[in-house]
């Protein structure tokens, strides 16, 4: 009885000074990165939001850094946290941030309108957790780059996007994410018409 | 480097290569293999974390209870992969979100655990650490001989160099999956006849 006791303490022990060492050394090298990693993260948002509203920038951190602190002014109205693009004072676009539910969970984005609300300027998407290699596929460019330029205006049952081919489309959805693809156009087309209710308090708000 | 090391080298990298001899890490190999720099940072990561996961494990192998080993061996793979992990995110966070989830799913490919189970857990530390850096450059090399043909093929660049000029039409095919499935089909059926030359000449091979 006694050997049989012995087995399984030691293993035991084993494990929990094993993992103990693992788990110490991981988090002492989790702390030491965590500032680069977070800094590194808010480049990679502030590179989506320019690219959102359309704005010039190189891939490299000093110039997206540059860039956004050049054009853009961070603002919140109601529940939106938006971002004004100017340059020499005068407005290029507006970026909204928008979040909805996607099939997995939340899909984040930046949604761009120029800046008299007559268009979109253009999409990017922040995170998601969508399956990869087909609703992931919203990252790719040719899906991104499709809303931009859209004109703002709404079809019969007040939707500002619609897949083709059905009559008044002007996007393409992705094939074989059909529930990705529906979501992300319900999250824009809601987003969209209650950033349109509050444009005139933007507007002026950007004039001061 | 002494002849014991040299016969670790010759194994892994040719005659019991991980990739077209075991048929090992298969999944990866397939994944990341339409760029170079992607193939040569998933190879270094796989180096990275065999040689000190078979160093570890070969120190701790003496009081490591037999019946627990494959745990230990994958908290300490995962220990490392995570270390791999944070400091792509933290230097390189281009290349890790082109590696996206892959980098990861370093812990599961088979060519680490085969090693520590095969090789470390029955050498000393100093072998089972050579072997490791065998192991994972055998499996770089021919990640990276995969990606020097669909890279060159698929986009006529090679680390993202331009090297066969404009007027190349890109075979889109290789950069999609098959091209992965077809030239990793390729290097297998042309060193398995290289093999079968060697063993006409020196009268047989012998497996480890």
């Amino acid at each position: 009885m006694a050997r049989k006791k012995k087995q399984i303490v030691y293993p035991i022990i084993f494990m929990i000074i094993v993992t103990s060492i693992f788990t110490l050394v991981l988090a002492v090298i989790n702390e030491l990165t965590y500032d680069r990693i977070q800094e590194q993260s808010r480049i990679k948002t502030q590179s989506k939001l320019l690219y959102s509203l359309n704005l010039d920038f190189n891939n490299n951190s000093e110039s997206i850094v540059s860039s956004y602190n050049t054009y853009i002014t961070e603002k919140t109205i109601n529940d939106y946290t938006y971002y004004i693009a100017k340059e020499n004072g005068e407005v290029l676009g507006y970026a909204f941030q928008v979040v909805g539910k996607g099939l997995w969970g939340q899909i984040n984005s930046y949604l761009a309108f120029d800046d008299s609300f007559n268009q979109l300027k253009g999409v990017d998407f922040i995170s998601h957790s969508e399956t990869p290699g087909l609703g992931g596929r919203i990252d790719e460019r040719w899906f991104v780059d499709q809303f931009k330029g859209i004109e703002l205006t709404p079809s019969e049952n007040g939707e500002y996007l619609i897949f083709k081919p059905s009559i008044g489309g002007n996007i393409d959805s992705i094939s074989g994410a059909t529930s990705t693809s529906k979501a992300v156009r319900s999250i824009f087309n809601e987003n969209i018409q209650e950033i349109l209710q509050v444009k005139e308090e933007v507007i002026n708000e950007s004039k001061n | 480097m002494n002849q014991k090391t040299k016969g670790i080298f010759l194994l892994a990298l040719w005659k019991d290569n991980p990739v077209f001899r075991q048929i090992l890490g298969i999944c990866s190999a397939l994944a990341v293999t339409n760029l170079m720099i992607n193939s040569l940072v998933m190879g270094l990561g796989l180096i990275f974390v065999t040689a000190f996961s078979e160093l570890t494990v070969s120190l701790i192998r003496q009081y490591t209870p037999k019946h627990i080993r494959m745990m230990v061996q994958t908290l300490i793979i995962s220990a490392y992969v995570i270390i791999v992990d944070i400091f792509l995110k933290a230097y390189f966070p281009n290349i890790s979100e082109a590696l996206g989830p892959y980098v990861g799913l370093i812990i599961t490919n088979c060519i680490i655990m085969g090693r520590c189970e095969s090789y470390a857990q029955n050498n000393p530390p100093y072998y089972a650490f050579m072997d490791g850096i065998a192991s994972g450059s055998g499996y770089a090399i021919v990640l990276l001989i995969i990606a020097f043909v669909r890279e060159l093929l698929g986009f006529g660049s090679l680390f993202g160099i331009n090297v066969l000029g404009e007027a190349w039409t890109s075979w889109t095919l290789m950069i999609m999956p098959p091209g992965a499935f077809f030239m990793l089909a390729i290097i297998i059926w042309i060193s398995k006849n290289m093999m079968n030359e060697d063993k006409e000449e020196s009268g047989g091979v012998k497996a480890q």
